[in-house]
């Protein structure tokens, strides 16, 4: 149960570094004709006169009763601007994060296999190309081949909420970069795992190849690569700002940066706190999955 | 398996050998990953081509076809509209209350749902709007409106003189605490309804720039019936303009309709929609061009500019704006008290190289503090780049090289040495300028040490009071008049009541005798006003208080079948006219 104390230590840290941040929301939005009796106006309509203690209490207390406010900047309830947000970060993160570890384990069995022939270092290549690449790099190339080029596929969302079409380019940029380090994690565990000496036994036993491969050696060579997925998982949740940059996609991590630069405090605190909260169960989630895969593995 | 090194490689090799024996064959797997992939990518593509397309394809019909002919008639009938313009801009509006909004996205938006009593021309000339014509009283004191008649807000509410008066004591209240109340709470002292049709403006003095501030995206008119609702006019504005709010995602979009009941048949809506899709990324934006998700596409950055001119069914424009880039001295500190010091940096810096080379020909060297496009802008002089003449004054200010070795130093073996500060981003080409400033005072013996700010955190520093400003040397700003007029760049900017942080004079410039003339230009008309204002730019000029650099230009990118789109100088772009030819 160390989820608690995490949570309230996360609020803390979040709650200070936007405070410190150089720079007075009051300012930026009262504009460059403002006068100091129309900053001292703004600061006060913002309820950013009050002290900083008062004002984390004030903070802690809306976001155990849920009840969240307004963003300083707009003026729209925050639920509206962090929820929508979320569930279009959601389904990204899914897609992507399904496109990687398909991509990933297939590619990542196939050069365990092949272990030292070209099939394998062809997917080595892949995986390096993948770990080195900048995701913008890849993302732009997405969107000239099929945007730009074969205009088939949209290279942004407009208007309406997104539909898997929308999603396409955004996840495959993503899913690609994400199957990569699962493809390298995937062969190494699998060499390992198919060097053990169950696998003889299994191949004693007379079951099929297939079944040794993908049940008894899979199997054990998949808890690091649910490791690594998980993390991975996390920071796609995060919001891939870069990503949702590039394709002007209404995700949680574009708001958050914007909010960061508007200096919008509760939504920066409320985005960043939702983030710790999902990381904090993606992780546990994580634990609960090691205990799935490999029973030796117990849950205290 | 560490216990048993050899067994291991062999258990191994004899799994390799299971595979080749028993024919999972390595072609096969790459086969499986590849199937694999274009199912993918094939299902997710067909899977939403029915629901998924209509909201990105509608926007080629609508562009590629054209109106029926009936404009060409004599008749009253009008085209109804047709199609969404789909237009991609940087940041997003902010707030829909014209009276409490502070930036131009806001104001961009706010200019196609709202109409004011006048509006400015692309000349930024005033032109009658919601009202017909106007008298000026009492000696400028009072401007009386006649306005126009069978306007309805696009809630049905009548537009008359009631609703004139309501929406000037809504902004004059001073406990709403509405940002623009410190436009016009200094110059009216009451609003007074004659008839339904007349409204009178009484004003503490006169003011030349009253029409102005009228034109100004604060004078935009709220329906009564919602400022009397207490509803939050913000996100849910009513007016009188061809376009009406149908949904505003915050961050990513809003949507506007075709107001069906708009008062103007000859300037009807043309689209069905237009949406505004907030793109952060300059080479997202220019992306979305290219791939026809948008039609039009606001900066385009200055290098792309002529590439992209012609380029498929894409054209660029660049527009002159009235933002003047300047570098401020802090005139409190030592090393700028000298004239000819600060005169010696105006002349070291080529504006037209920067221009050529950094804003791609994309601008023109600032002759005054007012750029050219601005009311009241008179020809003040021109720092034409010189170096020998930069050193020659440096010189007698007592500062050259004594000790040979390349920076110059004063009597007491001083080095000029100089912080310059630069936002990056903020301004097309703000970071590069400062580092071409850099290397061209280095040139003249001045040691500059450059620092980029983040946006928020500069804003923060440079409003500073003088006390607290030590390290404030030299620091980029951009600064173009919201309101289109000269007062609004020489008051705020260099009045010394002005000074950061009362105002935006943020390098402490004080001069009486300009004073005496930006409060002479406040309170005449014509004429005398220009040559107030003429008479304070040339001196401003000669003082140097700034390295006077650039009047910017801004660009847009639209497909070539995009038309009527009217850029005004002071940045904003008017969307309410575009059509699809």
């Amino acid at each position: 149960m160390l989820l608690i104390p995490t949570l309230l230590g996360a609020s803390i840290i979040i709650f200070l570094m936007i405070h410190f941040l150089p720079g007075d929301p009051a300012q930026i939005l009262a504009g460059p004709d403002a006068t100091l009796q129309d900053i001292q106006n703004m600061r006060i309509r913002l309820g950013l006169d009050k002290p900083l203690p008062v004002q984390y209490f004030l903070f802690m207390e809306r976001l155990l009763t849920w009840n969240l406010g307004n963003s300083l900047v707009s003026g729209f309830p925050i639920t509206s601007l962090i929820v929508p947000r979320f569930l279009n970060t959601l389904k990204l993160a899914l897609l992507a994060i399904s496109i990687s570890l398909a991509i990933g384990i297939v590619l990542g069995i196939v050069a365990a296999l092949k272990r030292n022939t070209t099939a394998d270092r062809i997917v080595m290549i892949f995986a390096l190309l993948g770990v080195s690449m900048p995701v913008f790099l890849l993302a732009v190339l997405l969107i000239v081949i099929f945007s730009i080029k074969l205009h088939i596929l949209p290279a942004t969302v407009i208007g309406s909420t997104p539909s898997i079409r929308h999603l396409v380019l955004p996840s495959l940029t993503l899913g690609l970069i994400g199957a990569a380090p699962i493809a390298r994690m995937t062969r190494s565990s699998m060499i390992e795992a198919l060097s053990q000496e169950y696998i003889k036994t299994s191949e004693a036993f007379g079951f099929s190849i297939r079944k040794i491969i993908l049940v008894h050696a899979l199997r054990n060579a998949l808890i690091p690569v649910v490791t690594v997925a998980g993390l991975n998982f996390g920071y796609l949740l995060a919001g891939a700002v870069i990503t949702e940059t590039v394709f002007a996609y209404p995700g949680l991590g574009r708001l958050i940066v914007d909010s960061i630069f508007a200096r919008d405090y509760p939504v920066v605190q409320f985005g960043l706190m939702m983030i710790v909260a999902l990381f904090a169960v993606v992780n546990t989630v994580v634990d609960v999955l090691y205990a799935l895969i490999n029973p030796r593995v117990r849950l205290e | 398996m560490i216990l048993y090194p050899n067994n291991t490689q062999k258990t191994f090799n004899r799994c390799i050998r299971l595979v080749r024996e028993r024919g999972i064959s390595t072609s096969a797997i790459i086969g499986i990953v590849v199937v694999i992939l274009v199912i993918a990518i094939a299902g997710a593509y067909l899977a939403t081509r029915g629901g998924g397309a209509p909201a990105t394809t509608t926007a080629s019909p609508s562009t590629t076809t054209t109106a029926p002919a009936t404009t060409t008639t004599t008749t009253t009938t009008v085209a109804p509209p047709k199609g969404t313009l789909i237009v991609a801009m940087g940041t997003d509006a902010s707030t829909l209350d014209p009276q409490d909004a502070t930036d131009n996205p806001s104001e961009m938006v706010n200019r196609i749902i709202y109409e004011g009593l006048v509006e400015f021309d692309q000349n930024l000339n005033i032109k009658p709007m919601l009202a017909e014509s106007w008298d000026i009283k009492d000696n400028g004191t009072t401007y009386v409106f006649h306005l126009r008649k069978g306007v309805f807000f696009q809630d049905g509410t009548p537009f008359d003189a009631y609703a004139v008066k309501t929406n000037f004591d809504r902004v004059l209240n001073s406990t709403l605490k509405l940002q623009r109340y410190s436009l016009y709470a200094p110059i009216i002292s009451s609003v007074e309804v004659i008839d339904n049709y007349t409204v009178a403006f009484h004003l503490k003095m006169p003011f030349g720039a009253f029409l102005n501030d009228l034109a100004h995206g604060a004078g935009l008119i709220i329906s009564p019936t919602l400022i009397n609702s207490g509803k939050d006019v913000k996100t849910n504005p009513v007016g009188t303009g061809p376009y009406m709010l149908q949904e505003w995602v915050k961050g990513d979009h809003i949507t506007l309709v075709a107001n069906p009941n708009y008062w103007n048949k000859t300037a009807a809506p043309k689209f069905e929609k237009i949406i505004i899709k907030v793109v952060a990324d300059d080479k997202a934006r220019e992306n979305l061009l290219k791939t026809g998700d948008v039609d039009l596409v606001l900066r385009i950055p200055p290098v792309d500019v002529a590439s992209l001119n012609g380029t498929g069914n894409i054209i660029t424009r660049a527009y002159p704006t009235s933002r003047v880039i300047y570098i401020a001295m802090n005139l409190m500190n030592q090393k700028f008290q000298d004239v000819r010091v600060r005169q010696a940096f105006n002349y070291a810096v080529d504006k037209e190289a920067i221009i050529n080379s950094i804003l791609n020909g994309l601008g023109k060297p600032a002759t005054s503090p007012l750029a050219s496009s601005t009311y009241g802008y008179c020809y003040a002089g021109y720092y034409k780049y010189n170096v020998t003449l930069a050193k020659e004054l440096l010189k007698e200010a007592g500062w050259w090289d004594r000790d040979g070795d390349g920076y110059v130093e004063n009597a007491n073996g001083q080095k000029l040495e100089v912080n310059l500060w630069t936002p990056q981003g903020r301004y097309v080409g703000d970071y590069q300028m400062a580092q071409a400033v850099q290397s061209y005072l280095n040139a003249i013996g001045v040691k500059v040490n450059l620092q980029v700010w983040e946006w928020t955190s500069y804003l923060n520093e440079v409003r500073k009071p003088y006390n607290q400003s030590q390290n404030k040397e030299l620091f980029l700003m951009g600064w173009a008049p919201s309101t289109g007029e000269g007062d609004w760049v020489l008051r705020p900017l260099l009045a010394s009541w002005m000074w950061a942080p009362a105002g935006s004079n943020y390098g402490y410039y004080n001069n009486t005798q300009v004073d005496e003339l930006i409060q002479k230009q406040m309170v005449t008309l014509g004429q005398d006003r220009l040559n107030a204002m003429c008479q304070a730019q040339k001196i401003v000029y000669n003082d140097a208080p700034w390295i006077f650099m650039v009047e910017m230009y801004d660009t847009l990118g639209m497909k070539s079948n995009v038309k009527g789109v009217v850029y005004l100088p002071i940045e904003i772009v008017m969307l309410k006219y575009a059509y699809s030819g």
